[in-house]
């Protein structure tokens, strides 16, 4: 069965220097990071890191932008995931880390980032995990979609590249 | 009844404590230290990582603004970078109010003459004001 999504703008995580997006799978109740977040809630061990991920966006977001060496990080997921590095210029990926907090994400440039889904790892290799490694296979094949839907123009950048414009009915096959 | 996962994010940052804000503040703060220090030195993560034994892996974890840092990695950071990443107000106060001077000449401007066949013309002062001044710390 083909399971489609489309693209979610978070309207609570809007910032100066940062737009986030999501993705919200058809007949979820809510997109991947709110689903992160409502997971995550539950576990106690994890609710300092998950305060300081909410306000890390936030700073990351109104203050610095979205600099992908710095930090972002894709190199464990990336080789986790893919048997080759992808061809240059091809989008990948990233993480987050929070000690063993991980959330995956798509850094399009320093002012557009999707957030997806994660968990916690338990594994010193995240692809062995059982936790996130089905979210690094989703934050994967997401940003595959979203990078050839940006080759295509269904998803287009605004004029000085600080958004992005789409049809809210697009629809990503995943 | 069950929480209403649309509003998962009023629910989280509400739990948001003040210590949190520091410490992810902080935590940007010094990982913009360091790469303005790696810029103007011209190194890489990758130059910087060899220097401190540590791998890039580890290096890039240090800058991401999320780690646990510890006096004990900021200390080998400013020993290897050779300046402080972080002062406390206090060594702030001392470094920065000693006294620093500046001197400045001040050239007058002469209003222009005319010579007895009318041409304007203009004398090159001959009033030079001189002084030396503590500059305030800012």
């Amino acid at each position: 069965m083909n399971i489609f999504a489309h693209i979610e703008r978070l309207n609570d995580f809007q910032y100066r220097k940062v737009r986030y997006f999501s993705i919200h799978i058809e007949g979820n109740e809510v997109n991947e990071f709110f689903d992160f977040l409502n997971r995550m809630e539950e576990v106690s061990e994890v609710t300092d890191d998950l305060s300081n991920l909410l306000v890390w966006i936030e700073e990351i977001g109104e203050n610095y932008g979205a600099i992908k060496n710095r930090f972002f990080r894709n190199e464990s997921i990336t080789a986790d995931v893919q048997a080759l590095p992808p061809p240059r210029r091809e989008m990948v990926a990233h993480e987050i880390e929070v000690n063993d907090l991980r959330l995956y994400c798509m850094v399009l440039n320093e002012n557009v980032v999707f957030l997806f889904n994660g968990g916690i790892k338990t594994r010193e290799n995240a692809k062995d995990c059982p936790n996130v490694g089905p979210y690094i296979k989703q934050a994967n094949k997401i940003a595959s979609r979203l990078d050839a839907m940006l080759s295509s123009h269904e998803v287009s950048w605004n004029e000085d590249h600080t958004d992005i414009k789409f049809d809210e009915t697009l629809e990503i096959e995943l | 009844m069950s929480k209403d996962k649309s509003k998962v994010v009023e629910r989280l940052r509400a739990k948001i404590l003040p210590e949190n804000r520091i410490f992810v503040k902080k935590n940007l703060e010094i990982s913009e230290q360091i790469s303005a220090q790696l810029k103007e030195k011209n190194w890489s993560q990758k130059e910087l990582a060899r220097r401190l034994g540590k791998s890039e892996s580890e290096v890039s974890k240090l800058l991401s603004g999320l780690h646990n840092l510890t006096l004990k990695s900021i200390a080998k950071l400013e020993a290897e970078l050779g300046s402080d990443i972080i002062t406390t107000p206090l060594e702030a106060c001392k470094k920065y109010r000693s006294p620093e001077y500046v001197t400045f000449k001040v050239y007058v401007p002469v209003p222009a003459q005319v010579d007895e066949v009318g041409t304007e013309y203009v004398e090159a002062s001959s009033v030079e004001y001189k002084g030396t001044y503590q500059k305030l710390a800012v």
